[in-house]
């Protein structure tokens, strides 16, 4: 847990707003004023901000660890000064999933009060805020997707941006509607691929649902297990990958 | 609007800081096991550690690239002692950059083992009395320079009791002018980048500095805060490892001078002329006409060697700077009519392109 | 490979790897212990045997049709999220009569024939997707389909909509039928469960009122449009028409509003002949009529099946049923 990395990454974003984020910002509460306006359930907006590929987008966007003005996909030289202090590279790791975490809060929470703020200024009849457990569920996966962005930066940045789109689009897959498709074939493949593809989620995949688990008639620890495993799972990997990565600043 | 936005923003992130500071107790590491040398300012009190007379041992160092096609260090072998001042010295691509990676602990090689203070490159007690100087410093340029160097003495690790007044102190060091102080990293020139690292280093109060080519590019003034930084930390007892092209200022820094070519180091020579080492003094001369029998005398007597340059200049080689006096007494007493006595300083580099031939050719 | 020692800089703390073991361990235990004695499915939805449509006098709740299939990873998803839902299971017991239908299509290539009949009647063969849930009417007639596993959260809401358009579905069955009376009776229901202002309040009064007006009761429709002129939403569409009925605006400025829109100019077409036919100036209904029914694209909508039965009422179709029914 260092002090330094978690109180400088934060100074760096807020010293760091941009007009582009003033303008995304603004753009967006135009957006919800919209939506409020034509009458739309704010239920779905909120779940949309609390989904899973937008919170892996805010958490990106937050993570950045230094604003360099050149090409920033350079960014083994920054770590190269870095790691010549008494650091050690898993409590970077750790710090910066903390980060990462309440920086994706922080972003969520702002936008959700947006939607809240849009309801007010266009006096619907109820203001549907987000509920109780939904919020818990909220805290609960920004660890989790904190994680999962702290490994992709740790990657070198090409292969991360790269890494980053695939999980955006693995999401978008597993938040859209899930269905099998019956097909002219033996079954068993069929089986075989349900089998490998949920697999796959429940492997992957960091979030936790409190609300269904809470309203849920059999309650198990399984998806809370599941949760906290992948969250450790990507912290590990993460480190892993830093302690091999080898830092090189010279020009050839 | 924005801008107000943002600087009410960091005005609110530093009450925090300083809110932190203040509870700096409650997030302290536990596995630190080397207390740091503090070494750098005289005022300080020196805790020095038993030294250790091999500082940094690298022994038959490796690095290959592309699995075995790209020999970037070949066999390295070095010892740098405690308080010595030592200079890389070698053509681009030699691999000097990658030695010094290989030092810090930010390369991994592929044979061979570094070992500073007995611990490998990667080890908290080495961090702990490092400081680093890359070749081309990329801070972060939207911090202000007092606030980088903030960061960095967080980084270091030092309570932040003092905090402000070392970062002051530092900046005051490498004469940073008042006025670029609060201004963002991104605006300063490469002079004040290079001085803005210097106070990096000084603010970790390291006993082992590493400086990559830290006067390339440089305008005279910075030519000399740099060297002066580097004097001060020879004259506290700290390990100070250089990279660089120009050697005029290796040797007037460094104690010993290593060349490496081609991943290898095939020299390291004393830039001081200790006792034993040969020390190489040109002499010129108006007169007399047959002053290369009475020098060729001078060195049959002594133990001098003798090297016929032109007709009214030539080159002793003495076994050592005591021998001096007896050179210049023999000259006058041979009644040469002296012009010049000096030191070869272009030694180094003749050593330089000499080496540079032999590989070559 | 994984360093502890605790001086490095490149250690990886001790709990870390511990917590990460156990947890994997953990884990991989309670899957295959699940994949033991994998948990009964949906015992709390209280799942009837199949049935067909029954005669009206049978229970009056809607039928939530649930088609499964044994091999899809999708239902054991939904069955493990949405159905294990406290509040969709309640939801489900209390306003539907659940039933549960396997498909054994892709393991024995053919279904049983009532299966195969019910789903060919909601066009479900051809779409091969699972799992499937049909909400109908009673006596048969769909109300909404929610396809896919989908999170307990938006199941709780698709069975909420089906629940409040209930009433409204069965208004636009009884308004296909030509059943008038019965058609004004639901759309009053539902206009008094959802207000003026839910999404389908307004066409709600339209089709209420024009009921009315053909089940004969001019009084109260001419009541009915007074009272809800002013509290429909005046921005959406069937607005205009509601305007043009009361006079308050004309046939041209009703054309303008309805716009290229060509499904808006069948509606408007079916609604203006409509009020011809009643004030008894048939020419003129028979125009707009024939422009509504010209389009076969529309043939589902109850505009359209309105102006092709008071068409038929006034060629005078011996099928077509009276004005007093």
């Amino acid at each position: 847990m260092n002090r330094a990395v978690f109180i400088f990454t934060f100074l760096l974003k807020l010293s760091t707003v941009s007009k582009l984020d003033i303008a995304i910002v603004v753009l967006t509460f135009i957006g919800l004023l919209g939506a409020a306006y034509s009458g739309k359930e704010p239920t779905a907006i909120i779940e949309g901000f609390t989904s899973p590929p937008f919170l892996l987008f805010f958490g990106y966007s937050f993570s950045q660890d230094v604003a360099l003005n050149s090409n920033s996909l350079r960014d083994g030289e920054y770590f190269a000064l870095l790691f010549t202090r008494p650091l050690t590279r898993s409590s970077y790791v750790l710090t910066k999933a903390l980060v990462v975490t309440c920086g994706t809060l922080a972003i969520s929470s702002l936008f959700l009060g947006l939607v809240g703020l849009s309801e007010l200024v266009m006096h619907a009849k109820n203001i549907v805020l987000i509920d109780g457990w939904r919020f818990v569920s909220l805290t609960v996966n920004c660890f989790g997707f904190g994680c999962v962005v702290v490994l992709l930066r740790t990657l070198p940045a090409k292969i991360g941006f790269r890494c980053l789109f695939i999980f955006l689009s693995i999401c978008m897959l597993n938040s859209s509607t899930d269905f099998s498709v019956k097909m002219d074939q033996d079954a068993s493949i069929v089986y075989a691929w349900e089998y490998f593809a949920t697999f796959l989620q429940n492997f992957l995949y960091p979030v936790i649902d409190f609300d269904a688990l809470v309203h849920s008639t059999r309650f198990t620890w399984q998806p809370i297990i599941d949760y906290a495993s992948n969250c450790l799972i990507y912290l590990m990997i993460a480190i892993y990958i830093l302690n091999k990565r080898e830092f090189s600043y010279a020009e050839n | 609007m924005a801008k107000a936005v943002a600087r009410a923003a960091l005005a609110g992130a530093r009450a925090a800081l300083i809110g932190f500071a203040l509870s700096h107790q409650v997030l302290e590491r536990r596995h630190l096991i080397l207390k740091p040398r503090y070494s750098i300012h005289s005022c300080d009190t020196v805790t020095t550690i038993p030294v250790v007379t091999s500082m940094i041992k690298i022994s038959n160092l490796s690095k290959f690239y592309k699995s075995g096609k790209v020999k970037a260090l070949d066999g390295v072998e070095l010892s740098i002692n405690a308080g010595e001042v030592i200079g890389l010295i070698g053509p681009n691509g030699a691999g000097k950059t990658t030695l010094m990676q290989c030092m810090l602990g930010l390369l991994r090689p592929t044979s061979g083992d570094i070992l500073i203070n007995g611990f490998v490159p990667n080890h908290l007690a080495v961090k702990k009395i490092t400081a680093f100087l890359p070749e081309r410093p990329l801070f972060e340029g939207w911090m202000t320079g007092r606030l980088f160097l903030r960061y960095h003495h967080m980084l270091s690790g030092q309570p932040d009791v003092n905090a402000a007044a070392e970062v002051e102190k530092a900046l005051d060091e490498v004469q940073l002018q008042e006025s670029a102080r609060d201004r963002r990293i991104k605006t300063y020139s490469k002079g004040m980048l290079q001085r803005l690292g210097l106070a990096q280093m000084l603010i970790g109060k390291p006993s082992l500095c590493f400086l990559d080519e830290p006067t390339s590019g440089l305008d005279p003034i910075s030519r000399n805060i740099v060297r002066d930084t580097i004097l001060k930390w020879k004259a506290d007892g700290a390990t100070v490892i250089l990279n660089s092209h120009h050697l005029d200022e290796v040797e007037r820094v460094c104690d010993r001078v290593a060349f490496i070519q081609k991943g290898h180091i095939d020299l390291v020579q004393s830039t001081r002329g200790l006792e034993g080492e040969t020390v190489a003094m040109l002499v010129k001369w108006a007169g007399p006409a047959n002053a290369h029998e009475r020098l060729k005398e001078i060195a049959s007597h002594s133990s001098f060697g003798l090297e016929l340059l032109t007709e009214k200049s030539a080159c002793f080689k003495l076994r050592g700077r005591q021998e001096m006096p007896l050179l210049i007494r023999a000259l006058i007493d041979a009644q040469v009519d002296i012009e010049e006595v000096f030191e070869d300083r272009a030694h180094l580099e003749k050593l330089f392109t000499a080496s540079q031939s032999r590989d070559a050719g | 490979m994984l360093k502890t020692d605790p001086g490095l800089t490149t250690e990886i703390p001790i709990w870390l790897i511990a917590s990460t073991v156990i947890l994997l361990v953990i884990r991989v235990g309670l899957f295959l212990y699940e994949h033991e004695h994998p948990p009964m499915p949906s015992e709390e939805i209280h799942w009837q045997e199949f049935v067909d449509e029954k005669p009206p006098n049978a229970s009056q709740k809607l039928i939530l049709y649930y088609f499964t299939a044994r091999w899809s990873g999708a239902v054991k998803k939904l069955e493990s999220n949405a159905f294990s839902n406290k509040q969709v299971v309640k939801l489900i017991n209390d306003n539907f009569r659940p039933v549960r239908i396997v498909d054994v299509s892709v393991e024995e290539h053919a279904n049983d024939p009532q299966i195969q009949k019910l789903e060919d009647k909601y066009g479900l063969s051809a779409l091969k997707v699972f799992p499937k849930i049909i909400v109908t009417l009673p006596d048969g007639g769909e109300v909404q389909r929610c396809i896919g596993a989908k999170n307990p959260a938006l199941i709780k809401k698709f069975l909420e909509d089906t629940i409040k358009t209930e009433d409204y579905v069965r208004a636009k069955k009884a308004f296909k039928d030509e059943n008038w009376k019965k058609a004004a009776e639901f759309y009053n229901v539902f206009l008094e469960k959802n207000g003026l202002k839910a999404e389908r309040s307004t066409y709600s009064v339209l089709r209420e009122y024009i009921s009315l007006k053909l089940a004969g009761q001019n009084q109260a429709a001419e009541e009915l449009l007074k009272a809800d002129l002013e509290g429909v939403d005046s921005l959406r569409w069937p607005y205009p028409v509601l305007a043009y009925l009361c006079q308050a605006i004309d046939e041209k400025e009703l054309l303008k509003r309805a716009g290229d829109s060509q499904d808006k100019r069948t509606e408007l077409h079916a609604y203006v002949g409509t009020a011809y036919y009643l004030v008894g100036n048939l020419t003129k209904a028979e125009e707009h009529l024939k422009q509504s029914t010209s389009d076969v694209h529309f043939k589902e909508w109850p505009e359209f099946q309105l102006a092709s039965s008071i068409l038929k009422r006034m060629h005078g179709d011996p099928e077509a049923s009276g004005a007093a029914k």
